[in-house]
């Protein structure tokens, strides 16, 4: 009894201290942000399906910049399509953007990359122009009351396990 | 405002999405005119690129001929950079000199001159965005272990130039200042003037 009642305060001393380790590091090459309102933007493909930002509010969104003649997104895409497999509906809303290219490169370079994703066309290079990217590809993860909470610094393998674990939980993640 | 900094090298950068497929994989040692520094802070890289290279890689992206004819008229240099430090290194290009051997300042041409030919000659919007994303930032506080890369443009000149370029370090800028010395860049395809 005498040894529990010294060890108690302890416990629930090393308790605390150990709370926001539970915030554990976001993976290398994601920068955690002050939170900033995400630039609003409401975007089409092909097809004519149109993606809102802001009606995409209560979940996490993952924007991605990309184009073609941007080796590193060549590289980058198919981890993307990866991941989205890996991820099987959990984790963000992911919404490809691509810098203005016309339907025909999207479809085309899509098609031979990552066959699976679907891009949206930001065809006068606006949307891109307003979010600022440090270069391409550019990736930021928007939370879910529509601050931006993350930037990846270039091409990420998103699909790997430390990434995989991050985009479950991004909210779980700090410095 | 970030604040983390990851260590981390990129897999590729974004200039090498301008280079020729072959060389996308290849050294960049193989490149022809490339010139280097590096050490255990600043890695640079400067590939001077060919008109008809730069002519192909737009012209492949649907730009009209009055946009390509005017980028044949300078000089463009890819660059390819790496914070290689521990803390921030502001990369500023207006803190960039290129002189020639007796000294001469050749000018360069940042986005906001290429921006406002562009909205002269009412060019579309989206060749507009894709040129401006093809080059170097003009200012950027790159994180350790950041690649960056893109086009710089220059005077169209046959001689020598030597780079001179500042870099302040440090979150607050207080860092030591890097003073890079890179010789022996040449324009590509120049003709002597």
């Amino acid at each position: 009894m005498r040894r529990n009642r010294t060890t108690r305060p302890w416990l629930a001393i090393l308790l605390l201290v150990s709370l926001p380790a539970a915030a554990t590091a976001a993976p290398e090459g994601i920068l955690t942000l002050e939170p900033r309102p995400a630039p609003d933007f409401e975007v089409s493909d092909a097809d004519g399906s149109r993606f809102s930002l802001e009606a995409a509010r209560g979940n996490w969104v993952f924007v991605h910049f990309w184009a073609s003649w941007c080796a590193p997104c060549r590289r980058e895409m198919p981890s993307i399509q990866r991941m989205l497999e890996a991820l099987d509906g959990q984790g963000p809303r992911v919404v490809l953007i691509n810098t203005a290219e016309d339907a025909d490169t999207i479809f085309f370079f899509l098609a031979e990359v990552a066959p699976e994703l679907h891009s949206y066309s930001d065809r006068n290079g606006r949307i891109t122009e307003a979010w600022q990217p440090r270069g391409l590809p550019a990736t930021y993860l928007v939370d879910p009351q529509g601050f931006i909470r993350y930037q990846a610094l270039g091409g990420r393998p998103w699909d790997e396990p430390l990434y995989l674990e991050f985009l479950r939980r991004p909210g779980n993640h700090s410095d | 405002m970030m604040t983390r900094c990851p260590c981390f090298v990129f897999p590729l950068l974004l200039l090498l999405g301008t280079l020729p497929a072959g060389a996308q994989d290849g050294p960049l040692a193989q490149l022809p005119g490339r010139v280097e520094h590096d050490d255990s802070r600043l890695n640079v890289i400067l590939v001077p690129r060919t008109p008809q290279q730069m002519a192909a890689f737009y012209e492949g992206r649907g730009f009209p001929d009055a946009m390509i004819d005017l980028t044949r008229r300078y000089c463009f240099v890819t660059v390819l950079l790496q914070n290689k430090t521990e803390d921030i290194l502001w990369h500023e290009l207006e803190r960039w000199r290129f002189v020639t051997a007796d000294g001469t300042a050749i000018a360069r041409r940042s986005r906001d001159w290429w921006q406002a030919q562009w909205e002269t000659m009412q060019a579309p919007l989206p060749s507009r965005s894709t040129f401006r994303w093809t080059l170097l930032p003009e200012r950027l506080d790159f994180h350790p272990g950041e690649r960056e890369g893109g086009n710089i443009t220059l005077e169209r000149t046959g001689k020598p130039l030597r780079l001179i370029a500042r870099f302040a370090t440090g979150t607050d800028r207080t860092g030591e200042e890097i003073i890079l010395r890179l010789d022996g860049l040449r324009c590509a395809g120049d003709q002597e003037p």
